[in-house]
């Protein structure tokens, strides 16, 4: 049933995406009535622009801005090859403390 | 006052230098004189030419009736083999024209015929096409193929929209190492199995970079356009099951009324056409052909009279021009044959004054090279006389340049190197030691030379060497150890 259920919400949504012309159309419209409403004189261009901003953003991924949490993020998920790392360094020192010592 | 040996030997070199460019520039510019002599030959050919055009001006009995004996054989047999060809190409035109006549009647036939075969296709096509319109279903189907055609269009515009969409967005989300993480342990996923600590951090990760949100759209990205393409393959395919309906329910009306008899014939009648058409155009063209080469023929002075001239010009190559200048003056009512063979005498003799410059200057360059030759043998003396020796001095009676001057042939550059000897001088003993061999024999040259004063000491010196070169000769121990054998030849030369 979940099978049937996904199938069914990507073909509404492949669908959906077939009237992405209609949602330009619907978009550009919103946008007139708006700028009429509020008094705002602006051009056929400019809402244009506006419109590719728009889908440009939707669907669009960045990772978070460097800092102390994005490094923490990146060393949980190469905690692996850290510990590893260290693992490595450690044996090493440790040998040569007890060839020396 | 003397001048030193190795100025002397510097000033033969560079004289042997400056000779060798001398001959070699001379040789260079001979081949000026190929070209002077490739330009008299053309011109002797252009004027034998205009004569042969002159004693024959044109390709006719007449013509070749009143021109020299000498030619007369030839050019009449040429005349005959022009005759003989443009009967045959006559004969080839008219076998052609008959053939054009023949090829645009079945030309127009065919064109007629053609014509009505697609005026009848075009009413019976006209006549199907309306029991179409009538028949109801037909014309529903076409509505459902026209607006599935149109919406297939469009599916396909946007689908090439989100292409372009997920190829620049996905790049993004497949570089970021913590979304990629995240992704692969399956997060917010059934296959998720991490507990703890570690669910608590992914949590917060999660969070962190919004990965619900970050997901959605990568799914998205990835899947929809998969998608959207199965369904527009569907759609293509619900088309083509409408399109075969159609296309069954025209046949089948089409059958009934005999069209597709109607097209064959039509495709069949336009190939025969087409064919008629090609052979028409060949025919055309040979016709053409011909009638250029008619043309030619029938010109007096066409490619038959260029071969006639070319026979005539190759004849009075044979004759002297005293003979053609005799022939030109037996016409004595005609001063344009005189003209031209007073223009051939003056390019002949313009020809025999270079052939006689030609073989004056090659000789010159024979004695240049003998010279040469002989200035070599003198510089090779010098230097085994160790003339160039710093040691070695010169009267400066003795001028290299100015006695080359002088010198025209081999015989005046052999008496230089005489000249050369009675002007040396040895500056001291010690190295008359070294240059002349035995020191008691020097000593001998150079105690005649100084007793004898400085009025006769030269010729003191000259009796001394003389007497060097007998013993040279006559004592085999004294010729081994005395290294004058160049000096030795020298003063026997």
């Amino acid at each position: 049933m979940d099978v049937a259920r996904e199938m069914r919400d990507q073909r509404e949504t492949a669908e959906e995406m077939f009237r992405r012309d209609d949602l330009r159309t619907q978009l550009r419209d919103k946008l007139v009535r708006t700028a009429r409403m509020s008094g705002d004189n602006v051009t056929e261009e400019e809402i244009e622009l506006a419109i590719e901003q728009f889908f440009e953003s939707v669907h669009s991924y960045q990772d978070p801005q460097p800092g102390m949490k994005s490094l923490l993020a990146h060393c949980w998920v190469w905690r692996g090859r850290l510990a590893l790392a260290a693992a490595a360094l450690t044996t090493v020192l440790g040998g040569l403390w007890f060839m020396f010592s | 006052m003397t001048i030193p040996g190795p100025t002397v030997h510097q000033q033969l070199m560079d004289a042997y230098k400056r000779l060798t460019e001398q001959l070699e520039q001379d040789r260079k510019s001979m081949h000026d004189v190929q070209e002077q002599y490739e330009k008299l030959d053309a011109e002797r050919d252009d004027a034998l030419r205009s004569l042969a055009q002159h004693y024959l001006p044109e390709l006719t009995a007449d013509a070749i009736n009143s021109t020299w004996r000498e030619v007369r054989s030839d050019i009449s047999t040429l005349l005959l083999q022009k005759e003989d060809e443009d009967r045959s190409l006559q004969q080839k035109l008219k076998q052609l024209q008959e053939n054009r006549t023949t090829t645009e009647k079945a030309l127009l036939q065919a064109t007629n015929v053609l014509d009505s075969a697609i005026l009848e296709q075009n009413k019976v096509s006209a006549v199907v096409e309306k029991r179409l319109q009538e028949d109801t279903q037909f014309v529903e189907l076409a509505d459902r193929a026209a607006i599935a055609e149109l919406a297939l269009e469009r599916a396909e515009s946007n689908l090439h929209e989100i292409d372009q969409d997920a190829a620049r967005k996905l790049p993004a989300y497949q570089a970021s190492t913590l979304f990629q993480y995240l992704y692969e342990r399956g997060y917010g996923q059934k296959e998720y199995r991490s507990r703890g600590l570690t669910r608590r951090i992914d949590r917060w990760l999660a969070r962190y970079i919004d990965f619900t949100k970050a997901r959605q759209g990568y799914d998205f990205l990835k899947q929809t356009p998969d998608q959207m393409r199965k369904i527009i393959a569907e759609d293509r395919r619900s088309l083509n099951i409408v399109m075969e309906e159609l296309e069954r329910k025209r046949d089948r009306v089409a059958d009934e009324m005999g069209l597709p008899e109607k097209i064959s014939l039509t495709d069949r009648l336009t190939r025969d056409r087409q064919q008629i058409l090609q052979t028409a155009n060949f025919v055309s063209e040979s016709m053409n052909e011909v009638e250029d080469r008619i043309n030619d023929l029938s010109d007096p002075r066409g490619s038959y009279y260029q071969q006639a001239i070319e026979i005539f010009r190759q004849t009075l190559v044979g004759f002297k021009s005293s003979d053609l200048k005799k022939r030109a003056e037996a016409t004595k009512d005609d001063l344009t044959d005189d003209q031209i063979v007073a223009r051939l005498s003056g390019v002949e003799s313009d020809r025999g004054d270079l052939q006689e410059a030609t073989r004056d200057r090659r000789n010159l360059q024979k004695q240049k090279q003998h010279v040469i030759e002989e200035l070599g043998r003198v510089i090779q003396r010098f230097r085994a006389a160790h003339f160039d020796s710093v040691r070695s001095h010169f009267l400066d009676t003795l001028s290299i340049d100015e006695e080359l001057a002088y010198t025209e042939d081999a015989e005046d550059a052999r008496k230089l190197w005489q000249k050369i000897r009675r002007s040396q001088r040895w500056g001291d003993h010690e190295s008359e030691d070294d240059a002349g061999g035995s020191s008691l024999k020097q000593v001998l040259v150079n105690a005649m030379g100084k007793a004898a004063g400085d009025e006769r000491g030269d010729d003191a010196r000259r009796a001394g060497a003389r007497r060097l070169e007998y013993d040279s000769n006559s004592d085999a121990r004294s010729a081994v150890r005395d290294d004058t054998g160049g000096s030795s030849s020298d003063h026997a030369g």
